[in-house]
């Protein structure tokens, strides 16, 4: 009897709570639908939550009436997968869910309408405020359905003190840089750390090889899956340039077993003179970075006879959408609008260390990535390896490939011949939609 | 029995078959409905593809050969270990040795330890620049060893020692309690025939145990076949195609690459499979029962 009236009471208990929050959720909606609410996910990794927390903040100061209900977490993915499924998604979310599927699914808001109208604090349209690079990676079958927001440009880092020592120089060419790899050699340092436990640190080094070598015709090739782009004879030359700094002994000896904090560490704490990475390099090692130690960055060397501008850079991007389904797209807009305005964007750079594809968003920027501002400000374009974006299979046995060329498995051949199949798959794939970027304006054909 | 007797029986069977259905039964039959669409997972467009993500698994797709070669020397390398060296240190640990308890304890622990932190504990070990592996090597061969244990060329030899170490201790368990089971007359007899202590676990351990290691086998080919933390945690979310198991790509397809549905056909591929491994074992490793 007395189990019985317990059990009622953990019954009627349980059906109270879930009925609050099940109303709790209703209230929620019904206020996003008013306008009253944008609900904002954020994917929380290396630049945290407070800087979307104090955007959100400052969004409610200047929309009186409106809450922001902002949350992050680092598998926000998870969350947001059965939202999807259940028609309730958020208003606006950064998460690295596959946008492009997303996108072809009829599941993201086309911004089109709203990058015609001004930006917040500026005299332009909301689309003219984007570097027009990134915002061309934003493009799915003519429609527009995301924004750029955090830059990163791909870089060769390296230590400023070690350098100055020894009286090395940034290369400007790739005999230069073999010949500076010799000297650091020379002087018992490895030349370069690699993050060999994601091997795909490596394509940058490749598609960088390439382009000075093959230009940007045969690079965008690569990008847009063109049938045969892979077996181009400089992109076996390329390869093969990489498995030689390999054998050559400029890679630090068993670099192919250490993360990418592994290797930065061995960089900043001076065991290694130079290492490749993204401009998110500073931000990432902020807490680990032995005090005095001074970095700098250059751009990829040109190649001597080499048809590709030298000026060109390859970048990677953050990018945020608002789901087709959301209860208060218009919010959701607004607040994307209002996080890549130029004051927001100026703050991001200076609190995160990193740059914005929004024009004009390098006033604070730290001064170890003043010359990655100067290498954008000089790039003819840029370009972002948007294929492993596109189609994360493809992205994965490149990356494989890589690993498999660098400690020698395959050869240069192979290694071009297997990524090429790998496309040819993707392309006879019709579960895969295809995307393509088109070439910037003015670069020869 | 008694017609309200059958009535109350079923009442109180209904709550526990209801929650077997929505999450047993269900579950399974719409995974096999959703192996035959091509879907995405995050909407609802999906398309009826019959068999084609079937016809595409193992018609048209390398990797989950790759995979399946590699569960394959996952499930055959580190069982004939473990069962070798748990039958000879349960033969051993049998016989009276000192501390048995002690090191009973000491086997076993590993298995209390999470997978992941386990694979954790491995990842440091096989360290290039600081790992206890090398710093050993080093240490035999007075010079600096720096072997990268987890890059391509190394990395499936490197899984075999984290399986055997944190499987070692279960098999251990397993096959003393059978080995304590065994009444001791037959030995005793064995002795006074003469028989040395290869030829008393050859005819008397193995043939009594015969069941218990049938059992060991089953579970090590489920556990071969099923692997996923250990590569997943190993390879830090991020599988090459030398690492690649059925599981990892099952979660690669699904989840990195949006194919739900080719996905949810690589877990069915993955069900049959160790089903009928575990019943061609099961058959082979049949024998008449020896009763004791």
């Amino acid at each position: 009897m007395l189990f019985a009236v317990r059990a009622r009471r953990i019954a009627i208990v349980g059906a109270a709570i879930l009925l609050c929050a099940s109303g709790c959720q209703r209230k929620q909606r019904i206020e996003r639908a008013a306008g009253k609410e944008i609900e904002v996910s954020v994917f929380l990794g290396g630049y945290g939550l407070d800087f979307f927390q104090e955007v959100a903040r400052s969004y409610e100061r200047a929309h009186p009436g409106v809450k922001v209900n902002l949350w992050g977490d680092p598998r926000n993915i998870e969350k947001l997968r059965p939202r999807f499924l259940a028609g309730d998604p958020p208003d606006a979310f950064w998460a690295f869910l596959p946008i492009w599927r997303l996108a072809d699914g009829d599941a993201l808001h086309d911004l089109d309408r709203e990058l015609d109208t001004p930006a917040y604090g500026q005299n332009a349209t909301w689309r003219e405020s984007f570097l027009p690079g990134p915002l061309s990676t934003t493009v799915v079958r003519g429609k527009t359905y995301f924004v750029p927001t955090d830059l990163s440009v791909f870089l060769m880092w390296y230590n400023v003190g070690m350098f100055r020592q020894h009286g090395w120089r940034a290369p400007r060419t790739w005999p230069e840089f073999a010949a500076l790899c010799e000297q650091i050699k020379g002087a018992g340092i490895a030349p370069i750390a690699f993050q060999g436990r994601y091997p795909d640190y490596a394509l940058p080094i490749l598609l960088n090889l390439f382009q000075r070598q093959a230009g940007e015709r045969p690079l965008f090739a690569v990008i847009n899956l063109e049938r045969g782009a892979w077996l181009h004879p400089d992109m076996v030359r390329s390869a093969r340039r990489l498995r030689e700094m390999m054998v050559k002994g400029y890679f630090q000896p068993g670099c192919m077993g250490m993360t990418h904090t592994e290797a930065q560490m061995e960089f900043v704490n001076g065991r290694a003179a130079m290492v490749p990475c993204g401009t998110w390099l500073k931000a990432e090692m902020k807490n680990t970075t032995p005090r005095g130690f001074e970095m700098s960055c250059f751009n990829y060397p040109a190649a001597p006879g080499g048809k590709g501008d030298a000026s060109v850079a390859g970048i990677s991007l953050g990018y945020w959408c608002v789901p087709a389904q959301a209860a208060n797209i218009k919010g959701g807009v607004d607040f994307l609008k209002w996080l890549t305005s130029l004051d927001n964007a100026n703050k991001f750079c200076r609190e995160k260390d990193t740059l914005f594809a929004v024009k004009g968003a390098d006033r604070y920027v730290a001064k170890e990535l003043a010359p990655a501002v100067e290498v954008m400000r000089r790039a003819r374009y840029t370009w972002a390896p948007m294929m492993s974006n596109w189609y994360p299979e493809l992205g994965k046995r490149i990356g494989d490939g890589l690993a498999s060329l660098m400690t020698g498995n395959i050869t240069p051949e192979q290694f071009c011949r297997r990524v090429e199949e790998v496309c040819e798959r993707v392309r006879r794939d019709p579960r895969t939609p295809k995307y393509s970027v088109e070439l910037p304006a003015g670069v020869a054909q | 029995m008694k017609r309200d007797e059958r009535r109350t029986i079923i009442l109180f069977l209904l709550p526990a078959c209801g929650l077997y259905a929505v999450l047993f039964i269900y579950p399974v039959i719409s995974s096999l409905l959703l192996s035959l669409y091509d879907w995405d997972g995050f909407t609802h467009r999906r398309q009826f593809v019959g068999l084609g993500n079937f016809s595409r698994l193992l018609g048209d797709d390398p990797m989950f050969w790759t995979a399946l070669k590699h569960n394959l020397f996952l499930l055959s390398v580190p069982t004939a270990i473990i069962l070798a060296v748990a039958l000879f240190f349960a033969a051993a640990l049998s016989s009276g040795v000192r501390g048995a308890r002690f090191f009973r304890i000491t086997y076993f622990f590993p298995n209390v330890i999470s997978m992941v932190a386990i694979t954790l504990l491995w990842f440091f070990i096989y360290n290039p620049n600081f790992g206890l592996l090398n710093g050993l090597l080093g240490k035999l061969t007075a010079r600096k060893v720096s072997i990268v244990w987890l890059d391509p060329n190394h990395i499936m030899g490197s899984l075999v020692a984290p399986i055997v170490w944190c499987s070692l201790g279960f098999y251990l368990v397993l096959f003393l309690a059978g080995m304590e089971n065994i009444p001791h007359t037959y030995y005793d007899a064995a002795k006074v025939d003469g028989a040395n202590a290869w030829q008393q676990f050859r005819n008397i351990t193995v043939p009594l145990l015969w069941d218990v290691i049938t059992m060991a086998v089953i579970f090590l080919i489920i556990g071969g076949l099923r692997i996923f933390d250990l590569i997943y945690v190993m390879a830090l979310g991020y599988p090459s195609e030398q690492s690649q198991v059925i599981a990892t790509y099952l979660y690669e397809q699904a989840f990195n690459n949006a194919h739900m549905g080719y996905g949810i056909a690589i877990a069915v591929v993955l069900f049959v499979l160790v089903f009928a491994a575990t019943a061609i074992a099961m058959r082979v490793m049949r024998r008449e029962r020896l009763e004791y």
